[in-house]
């Protein structure tokens, strides 16, 4: 009694440590929901967050305005040739609209997403070290939000939910390193599998013979993992080919700007 | 609740307010602060529950940051009382040991969960904007905390 008398702050840190690292253990393979407590906390700082991440978002596109306006002038002048060059376009947008209605029919591709039912989520807050690799979304199990689920908008993919609490959930977007799925040229049906790089790009590996070129669109495969079939991922802008090795590395541009994402959808 | 306040602002305002991707990690600094002010068995709570806070809100696994903010607060606070006093220049020279600390343990558990980045690129992380940014906000909230902890309002002796 009297040596723990003696090194009481010794063996109190010492329990800490030994509970932190059963709880690192156990939660090292993710969660699929978080316990009553954290749910709690979590809603209760999340509506806090909200309030300060819009206004954060109003105070960076306002400074973001001033810096722009010395370079109006110049942007004016680019504006005034694209709108000229946009013009001679439009006679070739309009037959592409139409040929772009005739392929989605026939590809069907909107009866397919109409069997989806959406959770629209709003972003509370970004993980401060990662940026959007991990973000928090005002949307949990009492919205029907589960473990897993895709989070997507319109312009494409955005990542998977993690963790879920009752009135939020955290979303692991595919440009985390963590992130793995497959995903499949649009053009060449080749099978890419897909992980996250830095600078909110992603990296892709294909066969050594695969016919994938800068420019081609990659979608969801469906085939594994836990997201949809048929999202779109991104744009394919680099191929490296390197001697000897069995596969090609792709640099694809997410189709979503995840550096300003603001509002989300969840495929229920 | 300073603590907390300071989180969140790391998680939403200087996310996009930053100079080159670079911004004070203010909880970090708050830890320093009271880890010089305080000895290990009165501040190794602070660390633990702004630890805690910050794995349920933001973190993937439980327990990284409430076992690196425990461990730092009680290195920064043992290594103030035996090796510095509380004197101006002891948070200045207590900061690199605290971000040495804590990043080293992040790091070393997300390695352990084969979750870490390259260790370059970790590195990396810490330029000299990294530095002058948080030595230079450090200096200022030390001096604040330290006025408000003398008028009695803050950090009570």
């Amino acid at each position: 009694m009297k040596w723990f008398g003696e090194h009481k702050f010794g063996v109190l840190i010492g329990l800490i440590v030994g509970v932190l690292v059963l709880g690192i253990g156990l939660t090292s393979g993710g969660r699929v929901h978080t316990t009553a407590p954290e749910g709690l906390i979590s809603s209760g700082v999340g509506s806090i967050s909200r309030i300060f991440y819009y206004s954060s978002q109003y105070v960076n596109n306002f400074y973001e305005f001033i810096s722009d306006l010395s370079t109006l002038k110049s942007r004016n002048e680019e504006l005034e040739d694209l709108l000229i060059e946009y013009k001679s376009n439009l006679t070739d947008y309009e037959k592409m609209v139409q040929e772009n209605k005739e392929l989605k029919s026939l590809l069907e591709f909107k009866e397919e997403n109409a069997q989806y039912e959406y959770v629209s989520a709003s972003v509370l807050s970004i993980d401060p070290d990662l940026g959007f690799s991990v973000f928090v979304i005002n949307r949990g199990s009492n919205d029907g939000v589960g473990n897993n689920m895709t989070v997507i908008l319109k312009e494409g993919l955005v990542g998977r939910v993690v963790e879920v609490s009752s009135s939020t959930s955290k979303v692991l977007s595919i440009i985390d390193r963590n992130s793995m799925f497959n995903g499949v040229c649009v053009r060449t049906r080749d099978y890419v599998r897909i992980t996250g790089d830095d600078n909110y790009m992603l990296k892709g590996y294909v066969d050594s013979e695969a016919e994938i070129q800068a420019g081609d669109i990659i979608t969801t495969s469906g085939l594994t993992g836990s997201f949809k079939k048929d999202i779109v991922v991104g744009e394919v802008i680099e191929v490296l080919t390197s001697q000897g090795k069995m596969e090609k590395e792709v640099v694809i541009e997410p189709a979503v700007e995840l550096e300003k994402l603001n509002n989300v959808l969840i495929i229920k | 609740m300073i603590l907390l306040f300071e989180l969140i602002l790391q998680a939403t305002f200087f996310q996009f307010m930053s100079i080159n991707g670079y911004y004070p990690d203010l909880v970090l600094i708050t830890l320093v602060i009271i880890g010089v002010f305080y000895d290990k068995e009165a501040s190794w709570k602070y660390g633990f529950i702004i630890g805690v806070l910050r794995d349920i809100l933001y973190g993937r696994v439980f327990g990284v940051y409430a076992l690196g903010y425990t461990v730092t607060i009680i290195a920064v606070s043992w290594i103030g009382k035996n090796i510095f006093k509380e004197s101006f220049a002891s948070p200045l020279l207590l900061f690199p040991v605290g971000t040495v600390t804590i990043n080293s343990l992040v790091y070393i558990i997300h390695y352990l969960l084969r979750m870490a980045v390259p260790v370059e690129e970790y590195i990396a992380n810490f330029g000299l904007m990294y530095w002058m940014l948080n030595l230079g906000v450090l200096a200022i909230m030390y001096s604040l905390f330290r006025t408000l902890r003398q008028k009695g309002i803050l950090l009570k002796m």
